[in-house]
């Protein structure tokens, strides 16, 4: 009986691991899609709207979900406080803040950041044709991880099945 | 010797070819190579104390 339930632990265990890599696959993918919604919606508000950087992101804030949302909240509410720290030194934090709520590769990171280094110093039209710039970049790493996506969650999934039956057997 | 471990000789056997052909397709064919080499170590690991066994028998059998 106790061997069943130590058997039943482990294969549980080993498709949750598999499954939950699965599941933070599809979760990056989404995070970056809403990344790239949010950073449309906040180009638009400064191309159109003409408020300063830290209302633009909080209106954007205002019409995101998740963590994304309290990136860029929080992002405003630093910038609010006006003690003298440069933008890209909020962003950076901010993002360190919120590195484990992003399911984000290193690489996707060290791009978010870089988007940051880029905001608030520049004019209008500059500003613009970074924010074409950065979105191009994004929507390829969105079709990158659309691309790996389908093979890769039907890996995990079988590898933490597999693998935990095969930990099973070497045990029992 | 217990059958149990023709059994499990059996089981490793087909999740190392499931394993190794699904990391094949998805492109990593050092990982399919490297789970086919654990595969085979770990039933070596199982069968050699039994083929030093038989080996000794014989030996004892012939008093070589």
């Amino acid at each position: 009986m106790l061997k069943f339930c130590g058997v039943l632990l482990i294969l549980l265990s080993g498709s949750g691991m598999g499954f939950r890599a699965a599941y933070n696959m599809r979760l990056r993918l989404e995070q970056l899609k809403q990344l790239k919604k949010a950073f449309l919606l906040l180009k638009g508000e400064i191309r159109y709207s003409h408020q300063t950087i830290n209302v633009a992101l909080l209106s954007v804030a205002d019409k995101m979900e998740g963590p994304v949302s309290n990136i860029f909240g929080d992002t405003a509410e630093q910038l609010d406080k006006y003690d003298g720290r440069l933008m890209n030194d909020i962003w950076s934090e901010t993002l360190k803040e919120y590195r484990e709520e992003l399911m984000l590769s290193n690489r996707q990171m060290n791009f978010l950041e870089d988007i940051g280094n880029t905001l608030g110093y520049l004019d209008k039209e500059m500003q613009m044709n970074n924010f074409d710039l950065h979105l191009e970049q994004l929507n390829q790493e969105i079709e990158e991880e659309e691309r790996n996506m389908k093979d890769s969650t039907r890996l995990y999934r079988c590898l933490g099945v597999m693998g935990s039956i095969l930990v099973t057997l070497i045990l029992v | 010797m217990d059958v149990n471990l023709i059994f499990k000789i059996a089981a490793v056997g087909i999740l190392v070819s499931v394993i190794s052909q699904v990391l094949k397709h998805s492109g990593r064919e050092e990982h399919a190579f490297l789970t086919s080499l654990a595969g085979l170590v770990l039933v070596l690991f199982w069968i050699i104390p039994y083929i030093y066994e038989l080996f000794e028998t014989i030996k004892n059998l012939f008093a070589l």
